[in-house]
C-alpha cells in the first residue's frame, strides 16, 4: 500500500469536525499509512475559483507540492478538497502558461511547483488498495434494514473526472445498505451562494432535504463537506425556513463505515458533534 | 433500431385546467430520430397535446433541459427507456410543453442598451440554461444563467461595454454570485457555460465595475488567503 497524507483541513473546519474525526478513527481501524496533512492550506472549495482563479491554483499548487515533496499522495474524505486538489493538478499539467505562472508565485515562498502528486478519494482507496473482500469480512452490523438517501450535489459533474460515483454504490452494496432514488442527487446544496445570500442558500438546502426525506430516507449519505454544514449545522433553520420539521441525520462515509464495522462509541466517531442526532444506533 | 419508450407526459391547460397531470404513452419510435419525431408521434396519438416547434423549442426530459433538437438514442443511452417530458418551467406553463417566456427576455432587456439588436439570437440560444436553474424556481428576480453565458459572449464581441455590462450582471441581488452549478440540469452537460460563468464572476473581482458591497467582501476573503 502506498504512503497517503490525509488532508483534514476540510472547509470551515470548525462546523465538519466530525468528519475528520471519523476519518481518522477509520484509518487506524483499517491501518492504513495516512498520516496528518500537517502544513496544508485549508480547503475554501471551488467557490474560490469563481472569484480568482489564480490564487485558488495557487493556494492548492501549494499543497500539492507540499505533498509532493514529501512523497505522499493526498487522500480525501469527501468531494469538495479532492476536485479542488485534481483539478488544479490536471489544469496546470494542460496549460503551461498556468503552469508557468503559478511556479512563479510558488517561487515567491520558496517552493518549486511539483505535481508527481496523486490526488486520492477515500471510496477508491478503499476498493482498490484495501478490497471489497477485506472490507466484507469486517462488516458486523449491516445496514439491510435502514435506506439512504446518496447526496452528490450540484459539483458531482466536476468530481466525475476523478472519482468513480460507483464506488460509492458498491461501498453501499458491501454493508448491505440501500440507496433510494430521489430528484435532488445532483441539486444544490445551497452552500455555492450561502456567503452572498444565506437565505438562498438555506432555500436551496431545505427544498432537497425534504425531498430526500419525503422519500422516506433514513438518514443522508453526503460526498462533500460543504453538504455536510448546509445540512447537518444549519439543519434547524433549513426547518424554520420550510415550515416542517425534518429531523434527517447526516452521515459520511467514514462514518458510516465505522457503524457497519462495529463501532458503537459516539465520540470516537464524532457522531456527538453532529447537529442533528444519529439515532442509527 | 426501433426502441420502445414508456413516457409520462406533462399535460396542462392554463385555460381549463386547475391541476397538471401526467399522461402515458408507450411509443416505439426509431432511435436515429429527434425528441422533435417524439413529440410530434404523441401528438398524433393525442391531438389535443401541444409543443414549441422551431429551432429553439426546448422542453426538460427526466429533469434535465434539452433542445427538441436532440437524438433519442442519445436519450436512451443517457436515461433508459422511461422518460419523463415536462415543459422547460411548470410555473410559466400555457399549455402542455408551450410556457409563457416573457421572464426570459425581459433578462434580455437588462443588457439591450449595450449591445446590438442583432446580438438577440445568440441570447435565445442559452434559453435552457435559463430554466435549468434551480435559483430561478426560488427566486423570481434572478438574472438568469442564460443572461450571464450571454453577458460573458458580448463582452468579448464589445469589449468598450465591459464596464457597464459586468455592472449589470454583478448586482448583489439578483446577480452571477447567486448562481449554482447546472451541469446535471442540461443534456448534454452545460460545462462550456459553468467555464463562461465563472469567467465572468473572474472579471467581476478583478474589475470591481462599482462599490458593491458584496464584491468588497468577497475581495476581502480573497486578500486574507
Amino acid at each position: 500500500m502506498k504512503n497517503y497524507f490525509l488532508f483534514e483541513s476540510l472547509v470551515q473546519r470548525e462546523k465538519t469536525a466530525p468528519m475528520v474525526i471519523a476519518a481518522r478513527k477509520l484509518i487506524e481501524f483499517l491501518n492504513i499509512d495516512a498520516i496528518p496533512f500537517k502544513g496544508a492550506k485549508a480547503d475554501f472549495g471551488t467557490e474560490l475559483m469563481g472569484l480568482d482563479t489564480l490564487k485558488f491554483l495557487e493556494h492548492y499548487a501549494y499543497n500539492l507540492t507540499l505533498a509532493a515533496s514529501q512523497k505522499r499522495d493526498i487522500l480525501c474524505i469527501e468531494q469538495s478538497s479532492l476536485i479542488c486538489h485534481a483539478h488544479t493538478k490536471e489544469i496546470l499539467l494542460n496549460d503551461d502558461q498556468l503552469r508557468f505562472e503559478i511556479a512563479e508565485r510558488l517561487g515567491k515562498q520558496n517552493l518549486s511547483l511539483n505535481l508527481e502528486v496523486n490526488v486520492l478519494a477515500l471510496e477508491q482507496l478503499l476498493l482498490e488498495e484495501i478490497g471489497s473482500e477485506t472490507l466484507s469480512a469486517l462488516v458486523k452490523h449491516p445496514f439491510q434494514n435502514f435506506q439512504t438517501a446518496l447526496f452528490f450535489g450540484s459539483n458531482a459533474c466536476r468530481a466525475k473526472k476523478y472519482r468513480k460515483e460507483e464506488l460509492m454504490t458498491q461501498l453501499l452494496e458491501l454493508i448491505q445498505l440501500k440507496s433510494i432514488p430521489h430528484e435532488s442527487t445532483y441539486e444544490s446544496d445551497g452552500f455555492e451562494v450561502y456567503d452572498a445570500s444565506p437565505l438562498l442558500g438555506k432555500k436551496l438546502a431545505a427544498h432537497a432535504m425534504l425531498d430526500m426525506f419525503d422519500n422516506a430516507a433514513d438518514f443522508v449519505l453526503i460526498n462533500d463537506a460543504r453538504s455536510f454544514i448546509m445540512f447537518d449545522f444549519y439543519q434547524k433553520e433549513l426547518e424554520k425556513i420550510a415550515g416542517r420539521e425534518i429531523e434527517l441525520s447526516i452521515l459520511s462515509l467514514a462514518e458510516l463505515l465505522l457503524l457497519a464495522f462495529g463501532e458503537t462509541h459516539k465520540k470516537s466517531m464524532g457522531l456527538d458533534q453532529h447537529k442533528v442526532a444519529i439515532t442509527l444506533l | 433500431m426501433e426502441c420502445k419508450l414508456e413516457l409520462s407526459v406533462f399535460r396542462f391547460d392554463a385555460k381549463t385546467d386547475f391541476l397538471p397531470y401526467y399522461k402515458k404513452h408507450f411509443i416505439t419510435i426509431d432511435r436515429s430520430l429527434s425528441v422533435n419525431d417524439l413529440l410530434a408521434q404523441i401528438k398524433t396519438e393525442d391531438g389535443s397535446f401541444e409543443y414549441p416547434t422551431g429551432d429553439l423549442a426546448a422542453l426538460k426530459i427526466n429533469g434535465k433541459a434539452l433542445f427538441s433538437t436532440v437524438s433519442i438514442d442519445g436519450l436512451v443511452n443517457s436515461f433508459g427507456k422511461s422518460l419523463t417530458l415536462e415543459p422547460l418551467s411548470t410555473k410559466r406553463v400555457i399549455n402542455d410543453m408551450i410556457i409563457n417566456t416573457d421572464d426570459f427576455y425581459q433578462r434580455f432587456d437588462l443588457l439591450d442598451a449595450f449591445v446590438d439588436g442583432k446580438d438577440r439570437p445568440l441570447y435565445e440560444h442559452y434559453i435552457i440554461y435559463h430554466y435549468a436553474s434551480s435559483v430561478l424556481e426560488l427566486s423570481e428576480e434572478y438574472q438568469g444563467d442564460a443572461l450571464f453565458a450571454f453577458a460573458y459572449d458580448m463582452i468579448q464581441k464589445h469589449p468598450e461595454r465591459k464596464r457597464e455590462i459586468l455592472e449589470v450582471i454583478s448586482n448583489e441581488l439578483t446577480g452571477i454570485f447567486l448562481h449554482v452549478r447546472l451541469c446535471k440540469k442540461i443534456y448534454p452537460c452545460g460545462a462550456d457555460v459553468e467555464k463562461k460563468i465563472t469567467q465572468l464572476k473572474n472579471e467581476v473581482m478583478k474589475h470591481r465595475p462599482f462599490a458593491n458591497p458584496l464584491v468588497e467582501k468577497f475581495s476581502h476573503h480573497i486578500d486574507l488567503l
